[in-house]
């Protein structure tokens, strides 16, 4: 068997076993699998004997391409868009048109040799143009326009118990105080919460919604610097209307009365 | 008849009169060495560097930036240039030249888009990847861009890639791209070589052709139409083999799957190749030169037409609905352009900002010289066809132009006529998008047209070092002026948050909140929002938006209302929202793009921020997240609420 053709029966085999494979293993051979292999088993049949030249490398591109397209429309009938449907539908086809490929085409000629400047010269144009994009993927990366704090109150699955977050990418490190109010009290508060650059803080805390209540609920998180009462960073609030609050305690009192991890509110 | 002709076509004598045979340039084709390359490859590297310092540059706000970024693209394509306009080039030398200039175009993306998807049209698809990878199923509903599930090729790809690898659909995208536009060039260099019967044209035919406005960054977005140009290639590619040496084999085989895969990737793509190539195979009929069988001439022509107009009868004519109301607006537009009755301002943008007189000058100086070339290659490129068009070979009666050697090089020579379309389109607000898209195909004919131009009048088998570097100049004015009219203004991002403009309205803030929407609130909710925070939503927080395109509803107008009453309450009932992200940013600025959420309504003022701040004292609407610029209010309960009747 000649080389090309063993090279092209390893991967296939090495595609339908690729869940098992690392995945730096996967990489080298999926990427050729789904780019390259299948076409150019297909161009070494429709072109037998034929050089791989560059016509029948951008047709071995193209039908690798084509096929993965059409594999992918059958795959969907056949309900496998998965891995082991790409791996038995790019690896088979390509040991399916393995037989019927001629090789023994002979070489295309070959590339003129670069001289030592001339690989010289090479190298370094390309290590300039791949640091370049490396660095500026970094300086893109690090590009902060906006320092902010977020806030949130969601209620959870055990109502009417809600989820407080705070989530800190003002860049450094910072203290917040903050406090949890019904239209006339105060239900939570919490001082001097420290968070590093990037951290996030999180508690849930059952609100005191009232079953039979004739208006609309609010409860509000206000969000300050530590320190800083004047004004709140942000604020975040559930309004419960009357036709809500019986659902939500309701649902509460029946499923969630003993699972409501790390609560910290205050009645 | 002749006499008259000839009287007719006098003034223009020297357009006809000319000589089309190629300069004695094969000598130095048959050699093979990489010449120049290597040194240009260095040069390259350093055009690359300098464009990201550009980047950079811009980053930190310096305003020089995007001169700067101009200039690098300047020194890579000038050098370049001006080495393939020389004769006597090896063909080894001028492919890997070639290859060069697209990867450091492609470099130059990269620089633009290093980390993640920040083009609008790439989170439209990213979005229906999503979907695929989610679902394991194709054609989910995709209410950014409708028709993208139902022309899946590209995230068929993408997605297989993602499967297998583990990588992400940002690097798998990337890297499809770049294999797509490598084997893009090189098929283009080939398809070229083999109609012109020269390399050299081949090479020059590739460099005038990227100067279309889409094909440094539009084309190789992460996006439908960027597959399926390269499927395009292909296709011509393999109809010009089967024309030299048809086998059913390479039909099954070759053609059928690519036209296949073609068909169910880009509508717009598919349906102009279909024409294409029947146009080759009429004119080929016509022509009555063809020595192979009439199954031979028609067989890809017929595949393409069944495939794609097939694809788009089947999934029930969505590019009729999609396309159509674009086109119409478009053509409606350039008429009333036409007529003097206005359009959109050339080089301004919707906000007002205009671009640098400099760049102004180039970007008309592209189309001048482009115009110029065609003028002067156009019949120098149907004479190197086979037409009898020359002023010592006009034919003595009409029959006489019947009578050609290459109906792929006629077809593209009038192809050329697009050119000028998609320049008045452009003048269009409407129309802008389609001249930009037709863009791809019109310099499928504008490359070789001016390739030969160049070859077998301007340069001709001159070594003048002043004719080549003016020529040069010319070519580089060509893709940067192409790359302007694409990308505009913004094409490095802007430093600062801009509202709707875009790939300068996506910043980590706003992808932070899109993706603690995924986190904390879960897929699938019915969200509105703007058009930036909407594709961020889309993509980063799996969420069903709500978009004019898929739903019919626009709730821009809910969202910047003064009050919250009975009809704002009935639309979001209507629409079945769960959320709004409101963005206070947008009360800001005017849009860039013209539009906040969708097209329609025109801005003259941003809106009053009080108008988002109404939600505040509605009963049942709850602030769910707030980072201090934007937040999500959830107005599921005021929406179900029965206080509502």
């Amino acid at each position: 068997m000649p080389t090309k053709a063993a090279l092209c029966v390893m991967l296939a085999v090495l595609l339908l076993v690729s869940s098992f494979l690392p995945e730096a293993v996967r990489v080298l051979v999926a990427v050729p699998m789904v780019l390259l292999v299948p076409g150019y088993v297909a161009t070494k049949v429709a072109f037998p004997r034929e050089p791989l030249d560059l016509e029948r490398l951008c047709f071995a591109v193209g039908v690798s391409l084509a096929f993965t397209v059409l594999i992918g429309l059958f795959l969907n009938v056949v309900h496998m868009m998965n891995v082991a449907g790409w791996s038995v539908g790019l690896g088979g086809l390509t040991l399916f048109m393995l037989p019927f490929a001629k090789w023994g085409a002979p070489e295309p000629a070959p590339l003129p040799v670069l001289s030592g400047r001339q690989k010289l010269s090479l190298t370094f144009g390309s290590l300039l143009a791949v640091s370049a994009v490396l660095l500026s993927g970094i300086g893109y990366s690090q590009l902060r326009e906006f320092h902010f704090t977020e806030l949130w109150m969601v209620p959870t699955q055990t109502a009417p118990t809600y989820r407080l977050g705070i989530t800190n990418q003002e860049q450094s490190a910072m203290r917040y105080d903050l406090e949890v109010v019904s239209s006339n009290a105060v239900i939570a508060s919490w001082n001097d919460i420290p968070l590093a650059a990037g951290a996030t803080w999180q508690r849930d805390i059952q609100l005191p919604i009232k079953r039979n209540e004739a208006v609309e609920q609010r409860f509000t998180a206000r969000l300050y610097r530590h320190g800083d009462p004047s004004a709140s960073m942000q604020h975040v609030w559930a309004s419960i209307p009357a036709t809500a609050a019986a659902k939500l305690v309701q649902v509460g009192d029946i499923d969630a009365a003993d699972e409501r991890p790390d609560i910290e509110g205050t009645h | 008849m002749t006499g008259r002709l000839q009287s007719m076509f006098r003034l223009a004598r020297p357009l006809f009169s000319a000589e089309v045979d190629y300069p004695d340039e094969f000598a130095g084709e048959a050699q093979s060495d990489w010449g120049w390359f290597p040194v240009l490859a260095l040069c390259s590297g350093m055009a690359i560097a300098v464009a990201a310092v550009a980047a950079e540059a811009n980053r930190r706000e310096f305003s020089f930036a995007s001169a700067l970024f101009y200039a690098s693209i300047a020194a890579l394509i000038f050098p370049i240039a001006s080495r393939m306009v020389w004769p006597g080039v090896s063909r080894t030398e001028r492919i890997a030249t070639n290859l060069l200039a697209a990867i450091g175009l492609f470099c130059l993306r990269l620089i633009h888009e290093p980390i993640s998807f920040v083009d609008h049209d790439a989170f439209l698809h990213w979005a229906t990847a999503n979907d695929i990878m989610r679902t394991g199923k194709l054609f989910t509903p995709n209410p950014l861009l409708p028709i993208s599930p139902v022309y899946p090729g590209l995230e068929i790809v993408a997605t297989a890639l993602s499967e297998l690898t583990t990588l992400s659909i940002f690097v798998c995208g990337q890297l499809l791209m770049f294999v797509c536009r490598m084997i893009f060039v090189i098929s283009l260099f080939l398809f070229y070589e083999r109609l012109s019967g020269s390399s050299r044209v081949g090479s020059l035919g590739v460099l005038v052709y990227m100067g279309a406005s889409s094909f440094a960054f539009f084309d190789t977005t992460f996006s439908y139409g960027s597959l399926a140009l390269f499927f395009m290639v292909i296709a011509l590619l393999i109809d010009d083999r089967m024309g030299r040496a048809a086998s059913w084999r390479c039909f099954f085989i070759v053609a059928i799957p690519v036209l296949g895969a073609l068909a169910v990737t880009h509508h717009l793509t598919a349906f102009i190749t279909a024409s294409l190539l029947t146009g080759m195979a009429a004119f080929e009929v016509a022509g009555r030169k063809r020595t192979q069988s009439f199954g031979y001439v028609i067989a890809v022509p017929a595949a393409a037409l069944i495939f794609s107009f097939g694809w788009s009868v089947w999934t029930g004519n969505p590019s009729e609905d999609y396309l159509g109301p674009v086109f119409g607006q478009a053509i409606s537009e350039a008429s009333r352009f036409l007529s003097f009755e206005g359009g959109r301002i050339p080089f301004v943008a919707e906000d007002g900002t205009t671009a640098p007189l400099w760049l102004r000058v180039t970007t008309v100086l592209s189309v001048v010289m482009l115009c110029a070339g065609l003028a002067s290659s156009f019949f120098r490129a149907l004479a190197r066809a086979g037409v009898p068009v020359l002023w010592d070979k006009f034919p003595m009666g009409w029959r006489g132009f019947l009578k050609w050697d290459s109906s792929s090089l006629v077809i593209l020579t009038l192809v050329t006529f697009a050119y000028p379309i998609s320049i008045l389109l452009r003048m269009t607000r409407a129309g802008w998008e389609i001249g930009n898209r037709i863009g791809p195909f019109a310099f499928l004919g504008v490359g070789i047209v001016v390739a030969i131009g160049i070859v077998t009048f301007w340069q001709k088998a001159s070594t003048s070092r002043l004719r080549s570097g003016l020529i040069g100049t010319a070519m580089t004015i060509i893709v940067i002026g192409g790359i302007f009219s694409g990308s505009g203004n913004y094409i490095l991002g802007s430093p600062r948050y801009r509202v709707s403009a875009d790939s300068a309205s996506v910043e980590p803030m706003a992808i932070s909140a899109a993706t603690w929407t995924r986190q904390r609130l879960g897929t699938r909710n019915r969200f509105f929002a703007d058009r930036t925070n909407r594709l961020l939503l889309a993509a980063y927080g799996g969420q069903q938006v709500i978009t004019l395109l898929y739903d019919k509803r626009d709730l821009g107008d809910v969202e910047f209302s003064p009050k919250f009453g009975p009809l704002e309450r009935e639309a979001i009932r209507e629409a079945s929202v769960d959320y709004f992200l409101l963005d206070f940013r947008l009360t800001e600025q005017l849009p860039l793009m013209g539009f906040y959420f969708d097209p329609g309504p025109v801005y003259r003022e941003p809106p009053d921020p009080q108008a988002l701040f109404k939600f505040n004292n509605v009963a049942g609407i709850s602030r769910v997240f707030d980072n201090g610029y934007q937040s999500i209010i959830n107005v599921a309960q005021a929406r179900d609420s029965a206080d509502a009747h």
